[in-house]
């Protein structure tokens, strides 16, 4: 057999980075290339006793684009807790909506041969984004990494498409379209580089005819529309010659790497992260999460004016693949010398040491 | 004996002209060490945050400074609210004021023993399942738990965060009141603060109790109760009713089953909570990993005591794909019910009054079996799981002199009511007046 004999089958989760002033539970800045660490505060640095405030932009934004792609908005939703442990999420979870998501059952009109086919839209939600690491030296080799939590908590929306694409092309033009509705609502930049915008797709095979689905295959990272082709194209190619010599294949996911080279679609882990759910801000009582607005927040909250200045003592700059052979004390200054240094915040404290 | 100094000046600002900087101007107050204050040391009682120091203040922190608080220091604690003696602290065990052989109850075991021992006049604590309340009845003093959403958690490092409140202890009443007439009310940076109206709550000291109508569930008075708390709290009703109120016998039928669900709900979320102290970015760092998930282990096998690992594994196993719905759905479903109970029961009474304990403060390593340890809070962790406020005030003392508490209950955010009736029957007693003698034996064997 051949690639034709087989009914290419392709879903996508789009990450869009949703173009609001604060971050999805605090009023740091989202602002892009601003040195690590510097838009922190005590809610997205994961602090012990710090606590998510919804941002009530973000739920506008994430209402919006649900209309716009003809979702059943949900007057209930909710936020759940997605634990997994990763140096660069600051909580060891990330905030998410799980089984209540914001929006569901939507429709894209596509680009497709001479004319257009609608693709459904499955369910839209609102997260965080996590950190990100920096590793000295390739990923392999690095002896260290380094934590920048200036992304950790900026508001994502998720849209995940139905397994309705049936080619690379589609899954291209699906992005494009929807990049569109993004950019022409300014809900996000839609700017793939700098990841606005980023795409995992789910792609199968199926022989021709047959309704069930083939095993899935995951590829993350994504970044722009051009890897999307080329990864499904690639992606597609293998599986069916796989198909054709009789193999199993095993659900995965892969990694793209742009680079050209003869493997070009990394395995990337064997099995998904246990992800125990749990009910998020306020699991007694789900309706008293009321989204705020920012500003009234900062105007009855002085101390998170202040915030931004003063995370940049908080320096998170880890080394989480060679910990040092002393505990962290050094960071978290505890004697009367340190408390003095000079900086910004410290002048501008209250207490006065 | 149970504060543990910060070595820092109060944090006061220079008073201005002579005029009072608040309600609480002057008042010496200290803090169960879960509170976030900024430049100061801040451990929830573990050995992961023993140098941790919060870059920030919790909200009622700054309540109570903007108040004219002097915060005198930062009060001993079981791991993160982990206990109900504070003997497992991650640091030593504090003792209780009334006999030093004795635990001070727990989690605020600090917040409590420093309220009876005179060391403060006022303190905050936390109550998850009974950890302001039962030390309160423990050291002979006053402990409120208000409503779930009445005061702020911005800043209190997570136990449980549908269960954990703040609230204050006092010697008296009054002092209670007015501790909470600050730390209460909306904070935008808590959305499950909620803005309902905070009264003058002593201003509503004064009514008295007449014709309140007063339950009294029979659930409460178990089995294995000790004689003696019974009597008092069975006198503190006869107290109340001579003091004008109705009382009447009311059913909570689902309290047996409020404590199976609270160690399942409980840890759960404290096992998602207490994710976050890994290493990575504050807090202790264990040497000698030899990867990242090494490091993680090694930390958090070194940071954590016993018991906070074993309600993080209870937890975790709980949340687990393929058990959550048969635990921790079902868990929440017994939470309804035990809600329901009280509801139904505040349709035909104002108020419910129990004991706080079933027994009096026990001898230290009493308790090593952790069951028989955790039904110590069987009267308590109902009143978290329905979220309503629960007060213990003294309600009388064992014949070798040990405190006694008197629980009453109300209705969500009616903390008005709870505070008048116990005002009225504090009014009526002299339990609260009574000290502690702290001999010369207080304190000794500490580390």
């Amino acid at each position: 057999m051949s690639e034709s004999a087989y009914e290419t089958v392709i879903g996508l989760e789009v990450h869009a980075q949703l173009a609001t002033a604060t971050k999805m539970f605090c009023g740091c800045a989202t602002g892009f290339g601003a040195p690590p660490n510097t838009q922190t505060c005590p809610v997205c640095q994961g602090m012990p006793g710090s606590l998510p405030v919804i941002n009530r932009r973000a739920i506008e934004f994430g209402i919006k684009t649900s209309l716009a792609l003809g979702c059943a908005v949900n007057v209930r939703n909710r936020f759940a807790r997605k634990h997994y442990y990763y140096p660069d999420m600051p909580k060891n979870y990330q905030i998410s909506q799980y089984e209540e998501p914001l929006a569901e059952h939507g429709l894209l009109a596509i680009a497709s041969g001479d004319g257009t086919r609608d693709i459904r839209v499955q369910r839209l939600h609102l997260e965080e984004d996590v950190g990100k690491l920096v590793h000295e030296g390739t990923l392999e080799t690095a002896a260290a990494s380094q934590v920048d939590f200036n992304r950790a908590g900026v508001p994502l929306m998720e849209i995940v498409s139905h397994p309705d694409l049936r080619s690379p092309e589609e899954a291209a033009a699906y992005l494009r379209a929807l990049r569109a509705i993004l950019i022409y609502l300014r809900v996000c930049d839609g700017n793939m580089e700098e990841g606005s915008m980023r795409c995992d797709a789910n792609v199968s095979l199926r022989p021709r005819g047959v309704a069930e689905l083939g095993t899935k295959i995951e590829i993350k990272n994504l970044n722009s529309f051009r890897n999307v082709q080329h990864a499904l194209e690639y992606e597609v190619v293998r599986q069916a010659r796989a198909l054709d010599a009789g193999e199993r294949l095993v659900q995965e996911t892969r990694l793209w790497d742009p680079r050209p080279g003869p493997d070009r679609l990394h395995a990337l882990e064997g099995v998904r992260p246990r992800l125990p759910l749990l009910p998020g801000a306020g699991p007694a009582a789900p309706s008293r999460g009321a989204p705020v607005d920012r500003r009234d927040q900062r105007k009855a909250c002085p101390s998170c004016r202040r915030r931004a200045a003063r995370a940049s003592r908080w320096p998170t700059v880890s080394r989480p693949t060679t910990p040092s052979s002393s505990p962290r004390g050094g960071d978290w200054p505890t004697t009367s010398r340190r408390r003095r240094a000079p900086t910004a915040s410290r002048r501008s404290s209250p207490t006065g040491s | 004996m149970s504060t543990r100094s910060p070595r820092r000046p109060p944090r006061t600002r220079a008073s201005s002209a002579g005029q009072p900087r608040g309600p609480l101007d002057g008042v010496p107050v200290a803090l169960k060490d879960l509170f976030c204050t900024r430049g100061i040391r801040t451990t929830s009682g573990s050995k992961i945050l023993e140098r941790f120091v919060p870059p920030y203040d919790a909200t009622v922190v700054a309540r109570l400074v903007e108040a004219g608080a002097v915060v005198l220091g930062k009060l001993n604690m079981d791991e993160f609210a982990m206990g109900s003696s504070t003997e497992h602290s991650g640091f030593f065990t504090t003792r209780n004021p009334w006999d030093v052989d004795r635990v001070p109850g727990g989690s605020s075991g600090g917040a409590a023993a420093a309220v009876a021992a005179g060391m403060a006049a006022a303190s905050l604590g936390t109550d998850t399942g009974g950890s302001i309340r039962q030390p309160a009845a423990f050291c002979g003093t006053v402990g409120f738990k208000p409503t779930y959403g009445r005061v702020s958690r911005y800043g209190v490092i997570a136990f449980a965060s549908s269960l954990d409140q703040v609230g204050p202890f006092g010697r008296t009443v009054e002092d209670v009141a007015l501790m909470l007439q600050v730390i209460a009310g909306a904070d935008p940076m808590d959305s499950t603060a909620v803005a309902t109206p905070v009264p003058d709550y002593r201003a509503e000291l004064g009514r008295g109790i007449e014709g309140l109508r007063i339950g009294i569930p029979t659930e409460y008075f178990i089995d294995g109760m000790s004689p003696e708390v019974e009597s008092a709290v069975r006198a503190a009703i006869a107290t109340l009713e001579r003091l004008g109120a109705r009382t009447e016998p009311v059913s909570l039928p689902h309290t047996e089953y409020g404590l199976a669900a609270y160690y399942v709900i409980a840890p759960a979320e404290a096992s998602s909570n207490l994710a976050r102290y890994d290493g990575v970015k504050y807090g202790l760092r264990a040497p000698g990993g030899k990867d990242l998930i090494d490091m993680y282990a090694k930390t958090r096998a070194a940071g954590f005591g016993d018991e906070v690992k074993r309600r993080i594994m209870l937890g975790t196993y709980a949340l687990s794909a393929g058990y959550y719905d048969a635990y921790y759905g079902r868990a929440l479903k017994v939470r309804t019910l035990v809600r329901r109970d009280f509801q139904e029961a505040f349709e035909r009474v104002n108020l419910i009054a129990a004991p706080t304990t079933p027994g009096v403060a026990f001898k230290l390593g009493e308790k090593a079996d952790p069951l028989s340890m955790y039904l110590n809070d069987v009267l308590t962790i109902p009143v978290n799981l329905a979220g309503l406020p629960g007060i213990s005030v003294p309600a009388g003392f064992t014949g070798g002199g040990l405190p006694i508490g008197l629980q009453l209950i109300g209705r969500a955010f009616d903390e008005a009511t709870v505070l008048r009736a116990a005002h009225a029957y504090e009014r009526a007693t002299d339990w609260h007046t009574r000290r502690p003698s702290l001999g010369p034996n207080l304190g000794k064997d500490r580390p």
